[in-house]
């Protein structure tokens, strides 16, 4: 009963017209930087900033959370359409979304793309009223230890991400583990493979990896091609999904919005990893895995159910803990922060219209960017009707603004660009550029972990298997890798 | 009569045109001004940047447009500005680590020479805060325990080379304790680590621990500043319980190229102190747990040259080895 009042106190709060405002202002923003690579919700909120100082502390948050949650919403379009990532989360949505697209299905992928991150937006928002303070204590259980066998289970599982040669998977894996070392390392303050260049200290950025992976070799490749653009067109299929769509993406979006719902409370992995998970577990159940890559709706409606779920649930550190789990969420702390609003384990109980405020407004922000996104996807479909030579260049140059603006260095566009040679050269040696992406993400996250594990025990392994979570983890890394060997196994057996 | 008219016009305009164009050369500022911030959008000193700006290009009459220029501990935005034209046009946000990195990076500029300091915007502390199960009260009773127990107890850090991480270098340094330095990527990881008692001990930013230690997660035990903060007048320094002298602030000021003019440099001086002093700029500075300063440029360049050889020497003695 309380949690209704709470509610009723919230939509109160909202409904209002000026909240109501924002709060559109927010998704509106938030879908088109998510359509722009590069130019994510952190860049918008740092230059919104100033402006929050003349708001009101409830319509200043709305609008800064509708913009973060609205970019992972956004971030989808250019992914399916031109496999180029907007943002982290989507990158794997490139995969089948991207296939979908060249078989002329863009619209049914947009609209599933749209409907599930609805779906998983709403359910994260529920179990955040429901269950906030309950899921933040639950991150806090998680130490190094358990990130680490985390980490482990997820880099096993990679092996499902791959199709085709298993050699060249995992030769792509550890590739991305390679790039994702660069830079200053955590434990020692030491700069990896910086190659005396300044920029290299802080890593190969995720927008550069991505954007040159995906968008810019697959521009390089299409050059080759003398394939007229029309083809996909001629073969465009109604715009939205059918009945046979929906129901094989139903499940696929609930298991995502979980699987996104848990990784979101965790600070540091959120939305990246949870698309990830999803994508692996989905491929892994599959009654047939080998759709998968060749435009499967379900690997259209799974990650994205996941990114968004994990949107909403990134929030509980913050509004429960009052700590900061990413760059984004630390600058709107800081906006509440300058309105003399003192975030922290209180703030539900001191500022209850602002917690059920921004609660409620997420949820009509979830509404408002279904309506905002299905009748767009008719639009953005044309985009594809777009000449080559006028398209490809507009991609690129999107592509650079997108990587200039994360720290306004020409370095990163150079980068990209370079990294876009590389993937080019993928494409040709058939190697798949998601499991190196997937390894540059998980390398560094298990060195940081497993290093640090080891520290605080002082260099004892058992570690691992005496903590409860992260012997749980163990076992279903061991049973995964069961599960994957077996089946090789017994077709050995039969073949000798 | 007609033609006169044109041409008297025509000459008032140009009277006008000449008049503008003279106007802009003597008067600094006529362009916006750059001001280059070494950390992405989010951080302190992004959040510090951005809440002095405002009135600061109100008083100089020209918009002032922050930059930011992440990368090597800010020593890539300062690189740029050490090498940039001096006119004014180009000014720098002093992170933290401008103290700190000369000891633990290679830089292609002088941390002194190449700049000429402005103000010191302003300084925050740190606090000393401890898991509720570590039985240790005060700093007495930490040193007695840490001496008891070596090598036994875990701190928290944002990374290795953050003022976190040498608030408790200096303390070990000082006070001949040894404790084991487990680095997080971020303030935000290392508090949680805290909190879930996977580290001990942790020298946090005032605001943000200081909520924390009010509902009674963790417990405060010092601030690193040589007077108390007004954020939490209750809680003594490190200084006053029994380690005289130590000290440890994050400083934020603001400087130029080294050979920017004179004139230049007093105008900037003139609207970022009174900016400072604004009502509203006071406040965003003191909600964020930072007391606005704005001091002479002697005196900061004094502070700046005293920081940089204590941090060499603790850094040392650490043993902490960068780039």
């Amino acid at each position: 009963m309380e949690l209704l009042s709470n509610l009723a106190l919230g939509f109160g709060v909202a409904f209002s017209l000026e909240n109501l405002a924002y709060c559109f202002a927010g998704v509106a923003l938030g879908t088109l930087i998510g359509v722009l690579p590069g130019v994510g919700p952190l860049v918008t909120i740092a230059m919104l900033f100033p402006i929050t100082f003349h708001l009101p502390a409830v319509p200043a948050i709305i609008m800064l959370a509708g913009i973060f949650y609205g970019a992972q919403y956004g971030g989808s379009t250019t992914s399916i359409l031109v496999n180029l990532p907007g943002e982290t989360a989507s990158a794997v949505t490139c995969i089948d979304g991207y296939q979908m697209a060249r078989q002329g299905r863009a619209g049914p992928a947009l609209a599933t793309a749209a409907l599930a991150s609805f779906f998983a937006g709403c359910v994260g928002t529920l179990l955040i009223a429901l269950a906030g303070p309950t899921l933040g204590e639950w991150a806090l259980k998680f130490g190094s230890a358990e990130y680490t066998s985390l980490m482990l289970m997820a880099l096993v599982a990679s092996a499902v991400m791959t199709q085709g040669d298993a050699v060249k998977g995992l030769a792509m894996v550890v590739l991305g583990l390679l790039i994702g070392v660069v830079g200053v390392d955590v434990n020692s303050g030491m700069a990896r493979y910086s190659f005396g260049i300044p920029e290299l200290v802080d890593g190969v950025g995720f927008t550069v990896v991505a954007v040159g992976l995906f968008a810019v070799a697959e521009i390089v490749a299409n050059l080759e091609s003398r394939e007229p653009r029309e083809v996909y067109t001629g073969k465009l299929t109604g715009l939205m999904p059918t009945a046979r769509d929906l129901r094989d993406a139903a499940w696929p979006t609930v298991r995502g919005t979980a699987l996104g719902a848990c990784f979101g409370v965790l600070p540091g992995t959120g939305p990246a990893l949870s698309s990830f998970a999803t994508y692996m577990l989905e491929k892994k159940i599959a009654r047939d895995p080998s759709r998968f890559g060749r435009g499967a709706i379900e690997g259209v409606a799974a990650p994205e159910a996941a990114n968004n779920a994990a949107a909403q649930t990134a929030f509980i550190p913050m509004l429960t803990l009052g700590i900061p789990a990413t760059a984004t969420m630390a600058l709107m702390l800081a906006a509440l922060t300058l309105q003399g609003i003192a975030t922290g384990p209180q703030v539900m109980l001191d500022k209850p219209d602002l917690f059920w405020g921004l609660i409620a407004s997420m949820w009509i922000g979830n509404c408002l960017l279904v309506i905002l996104n299905l009748p767009l996807v008719g639009l953005w479909v044309k985009l594809l009707t777009v000449p080559y030579r006028w398209l490809f260049p507009s991609i690129i140059l999107f592509c650079c603004i997108g990587n200039y603006s994360v720290s306004n260095n020409p370095f990163d566009v150079y980068l990209c660009a370079l990294i876009g040679v590389l993937g080019y050269v993928l494409v040709k040696l058939e190697c798949e550029p998601a499991p190196l992406l997937l390894g540059y993400v998980l390398g560094p996250l298990l060195e940081e972990n497993l290093r640090r594990a080891l520290l605080i025990a002082r260099g004892d392994p058992t570690v691992f298997f005496t903590r409860p979570i992260s012997a749980a983890f163990m076992i279903a890394t061991v049973v995964i890798l069961v599960v994957m060997v077996a089946p090789a196994a017994r077709g050995m057996r039969r073949g000798t | 009569m007609q033609v006169s008219f044109v041409a008297r016009l025509l000459a008032l305009m140009l009277l006008f045109g000449a008049a503008c164009t003279a106007f802009a050369q003597t008067s600094y500022p006529a362009k916006p001004i750059r001001f280059l911030v070494g950390f992405p959008p989010g951080g302190t000193n992004d959040i510090v940047a951005r809440a002095v700006a405002p009135r600061f290009s109100e008083y100089l009459g020209q918009s002032v447009v922050i930059e930011n220029r992440g990368g090597a501990n800010a020593s890539i935005a300062t690189d740029l500005v050490a090498h940039a034209a001096p006119d004014g046009y180009t000014i720098l946000l002093v992170a933290p680590g401008h103290a700190t990195n000369p000891a633990l990076l290679k830089l292609n500029f002088d941390s002194v020479n190449d700049f000429a300091f402005i103000t010191l915007l302003a300084e925050s502390q740190n606090l000393l805060v401890v898991h509720p199960s570590l039985p240790a009260h005060s700093v007495k009773a930490l040193i007695a325990l840490s001496k008891r127990r070596p090598g036994d107890i875990n701190y928290g850090s944002s990374g290795t080379g953050t003022t976190v991480h040498l608030s408790a270098e200096l303390f070990q340094y000082m006070t001949g304790v040894k404790w084991v330095h487990i680095p997080y990527k971020g303030g935000g990881p290392g508090l949680i680590a805290l909190m879930a008692g996977e580290v001990s001990l942790y020298f946090g930013n005032v605001p943000t621990v200081i909520r924390q230690a009010r509902a009674g997660k963790v417990r405060a035990v010092a601030t690193t500043g040589l007077k108390r903060t007004p954020a939490a007048p209750d809680i003594p320094t490190v200084a006053e319980s029994g380690v005289p002298g130590y000290e440890v602030t994050t400083a934020y000021g603001m400087a130029a190229p080294a050979k920017t003019p004179r004139a230049i440099l007093d105008r900037l001086h003139t609207d970022i102190v009174r900016a400072l002093n604004a009502p509203d700029t006071r406040e965003r500075l003191l909600g964020l747990g930072a007391d606005p300063v704005g001091n002479s440029p002697e005196q900061y360049t004094a502070f700046m040259k005293n920081e940089i050889a204590k941090w060499a020497k603790v850094i040392k003695a650490a043993g902490i080895k960068g780039e």
